[in-house]
């Protein structure tokens, strides 16, 4: 156990030296504040052209524009784009340990294969946590620091649902807590994709490469696809969505949530048992 | 007799049809630097890999420190420092920091009086603070040989440490492994494909070819002067061959190759063919020699090289 923690500390230290670490941090907050500036400046003309047919019915009162839609917006679009950034350094684990060749020394150290996997793995999760965090802080935080606090309206396909303020915070929490388990599927994906190979570009662009095709299988309605569907860890991914609806669809969310749990069970045994019994040759 | 640091039987290991590692056997002596010498591809990356746990073996057993590796891997291994291939770091961290990573990760925290003396030890005093990335490629081989002292192992494995190293290079890491033996105690097992490396500082010698072991012993019989290829290349081989000719040194005389006369005898019988030579006016361009052995390992490598 004392081993366990020296060698998650150590992970940390290397992740947080490592330049490519905070890209994410970087491209989420450069996204963010993009975004919140956008919006400051032309949201409330944006907002009245999404809603016109709507106003066709309903007559809307008080600040709908505010933090809380702000933040709703920010996470429909960013919880695409951050897998890469997770990939980035999940994806660099153990294959940049390999490029590099400090494969060879740290598997020549006293400690199993099986704790050096877990710690990077620990690392990686708690590098995970900490970028939803920041996400959640300057999406959420800032937001309604900028645009205050109000009422929720979440537009859907079939309709519309308007969640009271004091609502609304508990189910950012819970779409933050579900972001992250989808995001350690997709870190827990690139891990095991590091153990297969020498590079750590390969299993950023797989990773990227396999989103991007589940996530377009999951947007077509072929009934071959429909078929397919359940099984791709991307439909589940985007069920915080639903965290949204009223009444909540509880047993929707928790069907995903515990397949995307065992994605990351199955994707962690497969890199354990690879990289367990791996000979390590470059 | 000496303790038995490591002590390999039968260790094989195959990859489909090819047999990189074939039944060999090797018997290392505490407090002894061992040659594992064999031209590239002979299979000796692979042992070390084996007996340090980075790849399995097809079969065979290793045990180091008496004790089976496929059973007390980290117990073995807290006992070892190595440098496989070349020494890679976190480029983009300093040697001071690598050096307290791969010492922690072999149970020891180091203290800045340690760290000071490792890099006092391996001549890069004033320059611990710099990023690796700023480091030819000798500087990291001596980081590399601080990594593998700073949790003080019983036992050091190197593999080709001095490849890519510039002559001097070469001088400063040989004296650093004799030092190592002398002052520190240690027990050396050092991989290269160059014999004359070998025999300058190891006290045995074991060369591996296609996965064999084909020589094992000491240095220092090995390579006697008893047993010497001696050849000498006369202006006028016809008259060299006639003079020899029913002579004692007929039964020394091994065969003629690109007009160069081959004798197997001791070092001290090489002035006595010279003068045997003179009196008998046979003029001669040259005369050379060098250890069978020698003899042997340069056709291996050749050999190796051409197959490659």
């Amino acid at each position: 156990m004392e081993s366990l923690l020296t060698l998650v500390q150590l992970e940390l230290y290397k992740i947080v030296t490592k330049p490519r670490s905070f890209i994410g941090f970087a491209a989420i907050t450069a996204i963010v504040l993009l975004v919140q500036f956008a919006l400051y400046i032309d949201g409330k003309t944006y907002w009245e052209f999404v809603t016109q047919s709507l106003e066709q019915t309903f007559t809307i009162n008080g600040t709908i524009f505010n933090g809380n839609l702000v933040c709703f917006i920010i996470l429909q679009m960013l919880l695409v784009q951050m897998p890469l950034m997770i990939a980035l350094v999940t994806g660099d684990l153990i294959s940049g340990e390999s490029a590099t060749g400090t494969i060879r020394l740290i598997a020549t150290k006293p400690v199993s294969r099986a704790q050096i996997l877990l710690a990077k793995y620990i690392a990686g999760a708690i590098y995970t946590v900490l970028i939803i965090l920041w996400l959640g802080l300057i999406a959420y935080g800032l937001s309604l620091l900028i645009f205050g606090h109000g009422d929720l309206i979440v537009l859907k396909s079939d309709g519309m649902v308007i969640l009271r303020d004091a609502d609304v915070a508990w189910r950012f929490v819970a779409a933050f807590f579900v972001a992250f388990l989808s995001l350690m599927v997709v870190g827990t994906f690139s891990l095991m994709l590091s153990c297969f190979t020498d590079n750590s570009i390969g299993p950023i662009i797989i990773t990227m490469a396999v989103i991007i095709l589940f996530t377009i299988i999951g947007t077509f309605d072929i009934p071959i696809f429909d078929r397919i569907k359940p099984f791709l860890f991307t439909t589940h991914m985007i069920v915080w969505r639903n965290i949204f609806d009223n009444p909540i669809p509880k047993e929707q969310i928790l069907q995903s949530v515990i397949i995307l749990i065992l994605h990351i069970a199955g994707f962690l045994g497969i890199s354990f048992y690879h990289f367990t019994r791996k000979d390590i040759q470059n | 007799m000496p303790e038995t640091i490591v002590e390999l039987k039968n260790l094989t290991k195959r990859y489909g049809s090819l047999t990189a590692v074939d039944d060999l056997h090797l018997t290392v002596s505490k407090g002894e630097i061992v040659g594992f010498l064999g031209p590239n591809g002979a299979g000796k990356s692979t042992t070390l890999r084996m007996m340090l746990t980075l790849i399995k073996p097809s079969s065979g057993e290793i045990r180091i420190f008496g004790k089976d590796i496929a059973k007390e891997r980290s117990a073995i291994l807290r006992n070892i420092g190595c440098i496989i291939e070349k020494p890679d770091f976190y480029l983009y961290l300093s040697a001071r920091k690598n050096l307290e990573i791969f010492a922690r990760m072999s149970g020891v925290n180091p203290d800045a009086k340690k760290l000071d003396e490792m890099f006092d030890l391996v001549g890069l005093k004033g320059r611990d603070r710099d990023q690796v990335r700023t480091y030819s490629h000798g500087m990291k081989q001596r980081l590399g040989i601080a990594q593998t002292l700073i949790h003080d192992p019983e036992l050091i494995i190197l593999d080709e440490p001095t490849t890519g190293l510039d002559p001097q290079g070469i001088i400063d890491l040989r004296y650093l492994i004799l030092r190592l033996k002398n002052e520190f105690g240690k027990t050396v097992i050092l991989s290269s494909h160059i014999l004359n490396e070998v025999q300058l500082i190891a006290d045995s010698m074991t060369i591996i070819n296609k996965g064999k072991a084909i020589v094992q012993g000491k240095v220092s019989e090995l390579l006697s002067n008893e047993d010497l290829i001696v050849t000498a290349e006369p202006v006028d081989a016809a008259l060299a061959m006639s003079a020899i000719d029913a002579t004692e040194w007929k039964t020394a005389f091994k065969g003629i190759e690109e007009g160069k006369l081959i004798f197997n005898i001791a070092k001290q019988r090489i002035p006595e063919l010279n003068d045997f030579f003179a009196k008998h006016e046979v003029a001669l361009y040259g005369m050379e020699y060098r250890r069978t052995l020698e003899d042997y390992f340069l056709k291996l490598t050749q050999h190796a090289w051409k197959a490659s």
